[in-house]
């Protein structure tokens, strides 16, 4: 009898215990979320180095095939010297993603030599030491040939940690058909529309079937921070000090801040555009504006019938700063990369980084290239819709704060966003974001 | 003499049980015990994801902070409002889909296996779904109630609707699982107490109180319990339709859990949290043992 409740007990606290423990591996089983390539390194002879290079896309995607074909090219000229073994992650599937892995990788101290990180966790990465600088394996002049925001987003301390290479960018496209109908003449890329004017064209859209503008403000997370920020450095604001010691109070809540979330609310508590809008709206006619990467234009493309075009980022007021995004994943070499390892990790990364492979990697997913050399020698970034791009680029594109605890920041000025479309005064909403920050940060 | 027989036996008897029993404990320490163990200890510790090597005990820091942060308080709450309405919608809809199919009719196989279908589906295909449903402005749901002459509602973007919404979508996805057992159930109550009671002239409504519930009663027992560990543990709902918001009303503490654990890399205080549900959820569920065994010895 008493071993009966025992027993009872015990299968009691291991129901309840696997709610502790094992909160995420239920959704797992979806599809393959993980893809290797050379698994038989070794037959190359003993010498070659090994060098393990972990990406946040498996190769069923376009984007793994592309460093699937770079690394099989790598390994093909570097035979017998380095052999790289990839290991493609999708990032989905919770606890099992592409993030949690690498964080498990770090309290292992069992780290891929080379793996792809998000351009705005490079300071955490950097201050806690798991990537290592890499500045001393490249030439200065090969540096400057890097995009301004691909160099900006991968310093930390002075120190160079990582390239990347693509960088990315959001356009606000537009669907001609609907200019035309409503009478609305697009923005060239050197002059921007205002806030007032985009207000004003989304009015002149909006009819019963058809919002605005699709802001995504349904994805709550990085996309809303790497969208909208521009819209607070367009007014000269910022989210967080760059003094160093990282204060919210005063940035995140301050007037350039409170401005470009009125701007959204005003847009969303008029109707003209939707606080939950679902996917593909702009390629079906039900906006007929979008903010959104290079990557939507993949999208575009199943939809032969949609004539579209791109504007730059709209500014504050006239004469106000033109801001817009820039910055997305890069390489960088672990802590765990034997000493001894590192230079040919820097090949690698150079590699990965050359003029040819960023324009290979634009063939396949449309990101923009992140060195010059690349953009000159693709035509279409010449000419509409893409020069927005080029423009952007080149001269208005701002990278995000480059911030220990940006993870956190990106968090609640993200919630601010979602809660200030869902009906939350605006003041409130970032005061509570600056006492979210400062509470979670231990200030 | 024969008892030292007996001695012998019961010493085989306990080696083979433990034998058989083996394999599970050592599951059950790699993947529980030890696990928890290790939650426990980091829950005392300041412990970024990123710096392993930099762990530094702080005491009950963490649980004082938990008790400080409004959006911790907030998601408790939440998980609790979820369990507290999830649990009895869940139930009676799967009794009375259960009551529904439990006939001997043609097709009723197809009715079964409707009722089941979402059970199969992964939550999130699930919530992707609803997503669409829930959608204020051409989703189904605005549609059918504009037939009606109900004017649209806002429901995932409202503070006072988004956990409704998911509570009512959980329930629909999780009671084909349980309208099944209450099937088996149903189907186990002998047939001849429900024909001597007509005898004696019972109405249906009789029938149901008086026959079909008391013997579907340990079933119910079993049903609640599952339905209500499981309901805590909410987090693919609201990360999917929700992400949370809005203004935190659909904010879970397994939710906040794992953001605070992995998207803040703040372990310590993650596994701090952690260590706070899990005792939460064991002192509910022996409470809830306890007044369920109580009624069941009579």
């Amino acid at each position: 009898m008493k071993m009966k409740k025992v027993i009872a007990a015990i299968l009691m606290i291991a129901m309840v215990g696997s709610l502790a423990v094992g909160c995420g591996s239920k959704d797992n089983k979806t599809t393959t979320n993980e893809t290797t390539t050379n698994e038989t390194a070794e037959t190359n002879g003993g010498e070659a180095i090994a060098l393990q290079l972990w990406v946040h896309q498996t190769n069923e995607t376009p984007e793994g095939k592309v460093y699937e074909e770079l690394v099989n090219e790598f390994n093909e000229q570097h035979k017998g010297k380095i052999e790289v073994q990839l290991t493609g992650i999708a990032r989905t599937g919770n606890a099992g993603g592409y993030d949690d892995r690498i964080n498990a990788a770090i309290t292992n101290n069992d780290m891929p030599d080379v793996f792809t990180i998000d351009g705005p966790t490079l300071a955490a990465n950097a201050d806690a030491g798991t990537i290592v600088p890499i500045g001393e394996y490249f030439d200065k002049a090969d540096l400057a040939d890097f995009n301004k925001g691909i160099i900006q987003q991968g310093t930390y301390n002075n120190e160079l940690y990582t390239l990347g290479t693509f960088d990315s960018s959001v356009l606000l496209y537009y669907n001609a058909d609907l200019f035309a109908a409503a009478g609305i003449t697009p923005a060239t890329a050197d002059n921007p529309w205002t806030w007032d004017e985009f207000t004003e064209a989304c009015k002149k859209l909006k009819t019963d079937s058809v919002f605005g503008a699709n802001l995504g403000l349904n994805d709550v997370g990085e996309w809303l921070t790497y969208a909208y920020l521009p819209l607070i450095q367009s007014g000269d604001g910022s989210l967080i000090s760059d003094d160093g010691k990282e204060t919210v109070d005063g940035y995140l809540n301050a007037q350039a801040t409170v401005d470009a979330l009125t701007f959204i609310k005003n847009l969303v508590d008029g109707g003209l555009v939707s606080a939950t809008p679902e996917d593909f709206t702009f390629e079906k006619g039900s906006s007929a504006m979008t903010f959104s990467g290079p990557w939507e234009i993949a999208t575009i493309k199943d939809y032969p019938e949609l004539k579209w075009g791109t504007m730059p980022y709209p500014i504050k007021a006239e004469g106000a700063t033109a801001a817009s995004p820039c910055g997305s994943w890069t390489y960088g070499i672990s802590k765990d990369c034997a000493k001894e390892d590192q230079a040919a990790a820097a090949e690698l990364v150079k590699w990965l980084t050359d003029t040819e492979s960023c324009v290979k990697m634009y063939d396949a997913i449309s990101m923009p290239p992140a060195r010059q050399s690349s953009f000159t020698k693709i035509d279409a970034f010449q000419k509409a819709p893409l020069d927005v791009i080029s423009y952007q680029m080149a001269n208005t594109a701002i990278a995000r704060p480059i911030v220990v605890n940006y993870p956190i920041l990106s968090d609640k000025f993200a919630k601010a966003v979602a809660n200030v479309a869902s009906g939350m005064d605006v003041q409130q909403a970032l005061d509570d974001a600056v006492e979210q920050y400062n509470f979670q940060v231990g200030k | 003499m024969n008892n030292q027989v007996a001695k012998k036996k019961m010493n085989m008897e306990s080696v083979t049980g433990l034998a058989f029993v083996a394999p599970a404990l050592f599951l059950l320490f790699v993947f529980l015990i030890i696990p928890f163990a290790l939650s426990l200890s980091y829950s005392f510790m300041e412990y970024n994801i990123l710096k392993p090597d930099e762990k530094t005990f702080i005491g009950l820091k963490n649980f004082i902070k938990l008790f400080h942060d409004k959006v911790f308080l907030k998601s408790v709450l939440n998980t609790f409002v979820f369990v507290v309405s999830v649990v009895p919608l869940q139930v009676c809809a799967a009794l009375g889909l259960a009551l529904l199919v439990n006939r001997k009719m043609k097709g009723i196989s197809v009715f079964r296996l409707a009722f089941f279908a979402p059970t199969v589906l992964s939550l999130v295909v699930v919530s992707i779904l609803w997503y669409y449903i829930y959608n204020p402005n051409n989703g189904l749901l605005n549609a059918m109630l504009g037939m009606l002459g109900i004017s649209a509602q806002p429901f995932l973007t409202s503070t006072k609707q988004a956990m409704a919404c998911i509570v009512i979508m959980s329930a629909w996805q999780g009671c084909g699982f349980q309208m099944m057992i209450f099937l088996a159930g149903l189907q186990d109550i002998p047939n001849h107490l429900y024909e001597a009671a007509r005898v004696d002239g019972a109405n249906k409504f009789y029938l149901f109180r008086n026959i079909t519930l008391p013997g579907l009663k340990n079933i119910s027992i079993f049903i609640s319990l599952s339905i209500v560990i499981s309901a805590f543990q909410l987090i693919i709902q609201p990360m999917m339709l929700t992400q949370g918001g809005p203004q935190n009303s659909t904010i879970t503490i397994v939710y906040q859990l794992y953001q605070t654990g992995y998207k803040f890399r703040n372990v310590g205080y993650g596994s701090a949290m952690a260590v706070v549900f899990t005792l939460m959820v064991l002192i509910i569920v022996l409470i809830q043992k306890k007044l369920t065994s109580k009624n069941n010895e009579d």
